[in-house]
């Protein structure tokens, strides 16, 4: 077996069988002897030519080999495999997916049978090596050549995911995957047609982020802050403004917190951006990552190439009670904001049940403070910088029993920004899913986890093709310290109930098995809500890059945030992963 | 007809005037929870609770005797 052929079916974990290409090669002689759209191979040959290196290079060796008459049936289909393999050695599997993507086409466009397709799909994960197919390919794949690899028959994933968090994580209970009925999403056919439907949209790349700091920054409005920052992600990018073609904006209630409303124009504005279309994208805390997740799906779908995100809130100048207010519109208005039921006091509720449930302690709600404020400390663009003890926060300032003021993150205001784009980039988007769950907490099945999370995490898994396991670091929603513990198990990081001990143990702290909020966390990196979203891509793009100073954690390949909007009403989860 | 119920879950919310319990109680018969205002003795994780005359525009309970 060649070396590049196992390395794909590892890397995708056996998705759809684990197969690598030689054993499709070898196995399936038979099915490939079936094709016949020779024709058509090389006019598509021909398509990728000059422009694509990578898969035009290979494909059209393919292509030319077909053009001199020998047919598909008489090609020893695992020469074949080997040349394209040795065609893309030292460079990624592009030609793989082009290859393939080629003789998908060519079963379509001749017309011939889809159990035949089906049969050659389902042995290895052809599907897989589509999604690296050029833009090229992806426009000239017809609906009805989607239609016929949805028609095709696929055996269930089989990924393997073998666990890569040691040292603390191995004294837990591991999650491998991530599990949640859901009739909702009619089971693995439907998750199946998502994956297929990804596989023929567009890759989505960060081209360049930025971000204010945040804290109390009085005298600065929503037009300087958006502005600054969106500036700084132009100026990282490196490109043209003018390649921009939409902007999203994510802010929960600039009009109650400053008494302006559309904020789309105002944004765009303040980044010379006048003229695109700019949408403000409101929901609650999660406003920032569902305008970023709108943002990826408009990029993948084609409608732009570039997008910029920006979340933006100004928060201070207000009251306690009076931003107490604001934030309660976050809840359910009737059953929740009327009865004084705060946001606080909706955490609150929910650390009380999972301490009665689970046992968890009010020393490993302190331990998550205590870690993100250490973190924070040496973050200079974060909110709260002051390194604090286990026996101070517990000593805090009640605000809503069990939590103290250290249990909850701070009033801030700030902006951050995203440039999204379909151009190859060093940092990849590799899944970004948005779920919703109940918004009132009594209408919730159980308040010790959140269904959106959970909903969003296992789509964004299956958009990677990766389990919770390869996670190396994460930026989660840590409004409050509870909610941090319940995203560890939301996210399928650790056994439900275990998250108390596996904080205290150390396991996510920056030297830890799986580092969570290295930036400080909504806890103490600051929490202006609308822009919370946005920043926590900031601060992971950052960590994979290896700009994040003394905060640097060692792995960074692949990171995932995770952005929360009320009591779990709304959850974004994303996965990025780095590409050079 | 006043409601019955289990507590949940509940917390004492401090800083917004005096201190008030909020407790998510789950119901007698049905399973349905509801998010109240508790007066009087504080209400425990578990213990039983059952609803108030009030002329308020939530609900209110307190711990059954």
């Amino acid at each position: 077996m060649g070396a590049n052929g196992g390395r794909r079916a590892t890397e995708h974990g056996g998705y759809f069988g684990g197969g690598n290409l030689f054993d499709i090669a070898e196995d399936e002689g038979g099915a490939l002897a079936h094709a016949e759209g020779i024709e058509a191979l090389v006019e598509i040959s021909g398509l990728f030519g000059a422009e694509q290196s990578g898969v035009g290079a290979a494909v059209q060796r393919v292509g030319e080999r077909f053009s001199e008459g020998v047919n598909l049936g008489e090609v020893d289909a695992g020469a074949a495999a080997e040349e394209i393999n040795r065609g893309i050695a030292g460079d990624a599997a592009e030609p793989l997916g082009g290859f393939f993507g080629v003789l998908q086409l060519v079963f379509a466009l001749e017309g011939l049978d889809e159990g035949v397709l089906g049969e050659v799909l389902r042995v290895g994960d052809i599907t897989d090596n589509a999604v690296d197919q050029s833009e090229d390919t992806t426009k000239i794949l017809t609906d009805k050549a989607i239609l016929k690899l949805t028609l095709g028959s696929f055996g269930p994933g089989t990924g393997s995911g073998s666990c890569r968090h040691g040292g603390h994580y191995q004294r837990y209970r591991r999650k491998g995957h991530l599990s949640l009925p859901d009739a909702r999403e009619g089971g693995s056919v439907q998750r199946q047609k998502r994956r297929l439907r990804l596989n023929y949209m567009k890759r989505v790349h960060i081209a360049g982020v930025g971000k204010t700091a945040f804290g109390v920054l009085s005298g600065r409005g929503l037009r300087e802050l958006a502005g600054e920052a969106m500036e700084a992600a132009i100026g990282a990018a490196g490109r043209d403004r003018r390649e921009i073609e939409a902007v999203y904006v994510g802010n929960f209630d600039a009009p109650s917190f400053t008494g302006q409303n559309h904020l789309g124009p105002l944004v765009a504005g303040a980044a010379g951006l006048e003229g695109v279309p700019a949408t403000r994208f409101e929901a609650a805390c999660a406003s920032g990552g569902s305008a970023l997740f709108h943002a990826v799906q408009a990029v993948r779908a084609g409608l732009y190439r570039n997008v910029l995100v920006c979340g933006v809130e100004k928060m201070t100048g207000q009251t306690t009670a009076r931003v107490a207010e604001i934030l309660a519109g976050a809840g359910d208005a009737d059953s929740e904001a009327r009865l004084g039921a705060t946001f606080p006091a909706i955490f609150a509720l929910i650390a009380r049940r999972h301490m009665h449930q689970y046992g968890t302690t009010r020393e490993q709600l302190a331990a998550v403070a205590v870690k993100n404020h250490w973190n924070a400390s040496m973050n200079p663009q974060a909110h709260l910088r002051k390194v604090i003890s286990i026996e101070q926060a517990l000593a805090g300032k009640p605000v809503a029993d069990p939590l103290t003021l250290y249990d909850c993150s701070p009033v801030s205001d700030g902006a951050a920004a995203v440039w999204v784009t379909s151009e190859p980039g060093e940092v990849e988007v590799v899944a970004c899913a948005q779920a919703s769950g109940a918004l009132a907490l009594a209408d919730k099945r159980e308040i010790t986890t959140f269904e959106a999370t959970r909903r969003a995490a296992r789509r964004a898994y299956e958009e990677a093709g990766m389990e919770p396991g390869e996670i190396q670091l994460a930026e989660v929603h840590d409004c409050f310290t509870i909610a941090e513990l319940i995203a560890m198990e939301d996210l399928g990081f650790i056994e439900a109930g275990e998250s108390g001990a596996w904080v205290e143990s150390g396991a996510t702290g920056i030297d830890g098995s799986l580092p969570v909020n290295t930036s400080g966390g909504l806890k103490a990196k600051g929490h202006p809500i609308g822009a919370t979203g946005v920043g926590q891509i900031c601060d992971l793009v950052q960590q994979l890059r290896g700009q994040a100073g003394e905060r640097q954690v060692a792995r960074r390949d692949v990171g995932l945030t995770q952005n929360l909007g009320g009591s779990g009403a709304t959850s974004v989860v994303t996965i990025l992963r780095r590409t050079v | 007809m006043m409601r019955e119920g289990i507590v949940w879950s509940e917390t004492v919310v401090h800083g917004m005037g005096e201190p008030y319990q909020l407790a998510l109680v789950e119901l007698q018969g049905g399973g349905r929870r509801l998010l109240v205002r508790v007066r009087g003795e504080r209400a425990e994780v578990g213990e039983r609770v059952r609803e108030r005359e009030s002329a308020s525009e939530y609900p209110e309970f307190e711990v059954s005797k």
